[in-house]
């Protein structure tokens, strides 16, 4: 799998909520997909949102869970691609 | 419900130097006390007061709070997609819209989405245009739900003039949508015009679209409307007020005041700072004229409110008892001083406009089309 580099956002058509204070649920309002994002999730979500690069968000996630660099650019990987298989992300170009 | 307020305050100003609530014994009953959140239709934002604890509460009601409040969470995500879709196809035909509570009050108040009991779309549509915006929003897969079934123009006309609005409710995904050609049941009770809210209107971003919503005194005495011609009966509705009277600026509070006066709602306002006051115990308002806090009538507004809190539900609800209905005429007639206000009251009430009731007495005497 090709590792994902740059920026991305939130696709325009997506509305987020946080849930029980340290998640967030997402929904892209056509098609519609629901998705739901624990405490790490929402932090790489957070990051996103604030504009952070997948590099920095790999960064924000090692201080705030205080995890090893590959395992939190593993998770951040993980994710996007999820996330874009949903549409729920788009490529800030 | 002392445990309830507790819990209510640490949500709402636990972050500010508001009295913190002290917390839920252990020894509760947790049913009961789950019963009366979902009563008052907060467990959205109780719930995450309580989820620090989870060996406070027997584990199936812990079940049953997260599920509410996950559940919630869905609920009002896909209101935010509705009422954006909505807002879209109504600007397509030109007609212009306004978003009341819902998703756009959530984020106002609560800046988030989920905080907020999710209940339905309420949407306020040009009056000029009322007729047309129905026409898209049944083509848009909505069905009549409140009034049911074909309409007529007798039965139309005759529930403009009584009713505030139409309920909606989607083919298949079931959604429920009150598109509204005025604020309020009776038009002299929130006496702006939509043409004026429009020129303040404050735009949301909801999903890629900007949605039209209330200005910011506008917003709160609208609030203060609702909640009392409801007496208060949820407490979800005091603490909207309350959150947003506690974060506005001092010049705000002061506006909120000015505007009321303008309006002819000061007993209303002054019922609901009192309130929040007994309540919640938020700072007194020192803008409140100190003869409101001794009018007999605003005293009268909320001892009843203080008890339609408590009471069962079903007694303030759109189709209340008869034993309840004069209680609630009282009520409604006592929120403002104005003549055509108090007529318009009379009027519904010797109708005995409750519900949908003119809708069948109508529907008895004139066959629907």
């Amino acid at each position: 799998m090709a590792k994902l580099r740059g920026d991305f956002r939130p696709h325009p058509q997506v509305v987020d909520t946080v849930v029980d204070e340290d998640e967030v649920a997402l929904l892209h309002l056509e098609t519609k997909a629901y998705f739901s994002l624990n405490a790490t999730g929402a932090v790489v979500w957070n990051g996103l949102k604030d504009g952070l690069n997948v590099e920095q968000v790999a960064d924000r996630l090692q201080e705030v869970f205080d995890v090893d660099a590959s395992t939190a650019t593993q998770s951040v990987q993980e994710l996007l691609q999820q996330l874009l298989e949903q549409r729920l992300l788009e490529r800030n170009d | 419900m002392r445990h309830l307020i507790a819990c209510l305050r640490r949500a709402l100003f636990g972050s500010h130097d508001s009295p913190a609530g002290d917390g839920v014994p252990a020894d509760i009953e947790w049913k009961g006390f789950a019963a009366l959140l979902k009563r008052h239709r907060v467990v959205p934002l109780v719930w995450p007061v309580l989820k620090p604890r989870p060996g406070a509460m027997p584990a199936d009601v812990q079940r049953q709070l997260a599920q509410e409040a996950a559940s919630n969470a869905q609920q009002a995500l896909f209101q935010a997609g509705e009422l954006s879709i909505l807002r879209a196809q109504l600007e397509r035909h030109g007609i212009r819209s306004i978003a009341l509570k819902g998703p756009a009050l959530s984020l106002q108040a609560y800046g988030n989405l989920a905080s907020r009991d999710a209940g339905d779309v309420d949407l306020w549509v040009d009056p000029s245009r009322y007729d047309h915006a129905v026409r898209v929003v049944l083509e848009g897969g909505y069905q009549h739900a409140n009034p049911g079934g074909a309409q007529n123009r007798v039965l139309t006309a005759s529930y403009r003039q009584h009713f505030h609005s139409f309920e909606f409710r989607h083919a298949t995904t079931g959604s429920l949508l009150d598109l509204h050609w005025r604020c309020a049941p009776n038009r002299h009770l929130f006496p702006v015009t939509f043409d004026d809210l429009w020129a303040r209107r404050v735009k949301l971003s909801i999903g890629g679209s900007e949605v039209a919503t209330l200005p910011g005194q506008d917003l709160i005495l609208f609030l203060c409307t609702h909640g009392a011609r409801n007496a208060w009966y949820r407490l979800k509705w005091l603490c909207d007020v309350a959150v947003l009277v506690t974060e506005s600026t001092e010049d705000d509070r002061q506006r909120l005041v000015k505007r009321a006066l303008q309006l002819g709602l000061e007993r209303v306002l002054a019922q609901a700072l009192l309130l929040s006051e007994r309540i919640f115990g938020v700072t007194r308002s020192p803008l409140l004229d100190p003869r409101l806090r001794k009018d007999s009538q605003v005293i009268d507004l909320v001892n009843t409110a203080e008890r339609a809190l408590t009471e069962d539900a079903r007694r303030w609800a759109a189709a209340a008892p008869l034993s309840a209905k004069l209680t609630k005429f009282s009520n409604e007639l006592r929120l403002r001083k104005s003549l055509p206000y108090k007529l318009h009251c009379l009027t519904r009430h010797l109708l005995r406009v409750e519900s949908s009731g003119i809708v069948r007495t109508w529907r008895a005497l004139l066959p629907t089309r």
